[in-house]
This record gives C-alpha cells, sequence and structure tokens, in this order.
C-alpha cells in the first residue's frame, strides 16, 4: 500500500465516494433475469478503482470491516433508489458479521430505512476471506435468516468424474459495446438469449 | 444432455459437460449464436456490420457484432 492509496482509501471511506453496479443474474433454468448483484468501484481517477485493489488497501490499513459496511449500505440505498425489480444480492464479508453485524443488526437498519422488504434480499457470504469459525457462522447464518433475510453459502460445487466432465467458460466478445450503445435493458436481453441458447443445448 | 450450466454474472457462463458431448454441444452453441446475433442489432448496425462509437477524442472506433466466445 502506497502512502497515495492510503490517502485516497481515507477520503474515499469519509466522503462515500464509491459507486454501486448492478450486474443482473439469470435463473438458468428458467431463462429470466431474477435479481441483481451489486458491484463496488472507487472513483474512477483513483488507484482504488478496482474493487480488488480497494479491499486489499483496506484490509492492510485496518478498514476492511468498516468499508464493507459502507459498501453495503450504499448498495441498499442505491437499489431501492433505482426501483430495481427482483433480489438484491450482496456480498457479505464473514469476517464483517463476525465483528460487527452479528451485534448491531446494521443490515436489517439499513433495509428498513431503505423501505425494501428484507425477503428481496439475498445475503452471499463470500470467501474471500476463509471461514475459520464454523460454529460462529452456522450463528450468523441462523441471526439473518431469523430477520427474513435469504442466505446463499457458496461451497465448492464437487462433480463427480466417473463419466469425465469437461468445463466450459462461455463469454461475449463485444458486449461491452453493445450495452454502450443499445443500453443495459436490451444487454440483459441478450443475456436471457445466451442462458437459454446454452440451456437448451447443453443444460 | 445432462450438463450443468451457472451463470457466473454478467456475459460470463459456466458450462459442465459430459466428455462424451462436450464438442458437439460447444459447437452447436457457437453455429447458433452465429445465427441468432445479427438479430440483435438494428437494421444499420447489421448491414455495417457492428456498431460505430464515438469516444472523447471524437474518432470513431468500430465495434464488429457480438460472437460467443468458448474457452
Amino acid at each position: 500500500m502506497t502512502a497515495q492509496e492510503a490517502q485516497w482509501l481515507k477520503k474515499i471511506i469519509a466522503k462515500e465516494e464509491l459507486h454501486v453496479l448492478f450486474q443482473p443474474i439469470v435463473n438458468a433454468s428458467q431463462q429470466a433475469v431474477y435479481g441483481y448483484e451489486a458491484l463496488i468501484r472507487g472513483p474512477r481517477t483513483s488507484p482504488l478503482h478496482s474493487p480488488l485493489r480497494l479491499f486489499e488497501v483496506a484490509t492492510q490499513a485496518g478498514k476492511l470491516v468498516e468499508l464493507d459496511i459502507l459498501c453495503r449500505r450504499l448498495a441498499i440505498y442505491r437499489f431501492a433508489e433505482l426501483k430495481q425489480p427482483g433480489l438484491l444480492f450482496l456480498n457479505v464479508m464473514p469476517l464483517t458479521i463476525v465483528e460487527r453485524d452479528f451485534r448491531e443488526g446494521l443490515t436489517l437498519g439499513f433495509i428498513r430505512d431503505s423501505g425494501l422488504p428484507p425477503a428481496r434480499v439475498v445475503i452471499e457470504l463470500t470467501e474471500h476471506v476463509p471461514i475459520h469459525d464454523y460454529e460462529l457462522m452456522r450463528q450468523a447464518v441462523d441471526h439473518y435468516r431469523t430477520m427474513g433475510f435469504q442466505v446463499a453459502l457458496y461451497a465448492k460445487r464437487r462433480v463427480s468424474d466417473e463419466q469425465g466432465v469437461a468445463a466450459a467458460y462461455v463469454d461475449l466478445d463485444n458486449f461491452k459495446a453493445f450495452n454502450d450503445a443499445y443500453g443495459y435493458a436490451r444487454g440483459d436481453h441478450i443475456i436471457i438469449s445466451l442462458s437459454r441458447l446454452l440451456a437448451s443445448a447443453g443444460g | 444432455m445432462g450438463g450443468f450450466i451457472g451463470h457466473i454474472g454478467g456475459d460470463d457462463f459456466m458450462m459442465l459437460l459430459p466428455l462424451d458431448h462436450w464438442e458437439s454441444v460447444c459447437g452447436q452453441i457457437l453455429r447458433s449464436f452465429e445465427v441468432m446475433a445479427p438479430g440483435f442489432y438494428e437494421d444499420a448496425d447489421r448491414l455495417r456490420g457492428g456498431i460505430q462509437i464515438e469516444n472523447r477524442q471524437n474518432s470513431i472506433t468500430f465495434s464488429p457484432l457480438l460472437a460467443c466466445r468458448l474457452r
């Protein structure tokens, strides 16, 4: 972490200079957008534009939990403000839950303020920070569920190699230009068409 | 085909396919998308074979039609 990056981080947190993007999540079997994942970006002109670097620097500066809570608050308010349909997927670090949210119920407070029903919010527990304390995690998951949230825990999916499986990554060339020219609604339509094609060919 | 399709987000997907079928499935996806892609565009862009974009320096760059990529 450079001195310049540390300065930027301080400013970003103090002035809440973060930008929230919503990426559509498609249900591959029903081929429809059923929610949006909130993604965070630092200021475009800063060395912390990339969320990876932003969170790295925050970790080194001991501000990880503070940044995570700020990101969550901004994402919830922005989602409510845009009146987006469907579910809101929030990436939450287990560390934050254990240190702050578990005691203080911050997420529920933000959601009440925003007017979103908790049932439309899915808490995704990310694996950026490894989960060591399984008992505490289980309590945290129960805690969120009791408050009415949906909780998604990402376990690495094990695939049987009995018959042999090939993995393929699919993406689109020139998709950014299409989105820029035709707008996100038509971009989402492309994603749904693609998921329909993949499901009919290989699902 | 008994495969698994996962949406990673945006235009990123992942597929797990049975080894016996993966080549035919991939071929079918690439051919089908190539047929579908022009239909997503307005006539002018379709005839031109892509989109012309004016950037901040007022120069025009060209982006060809959408193409599906498998890795």
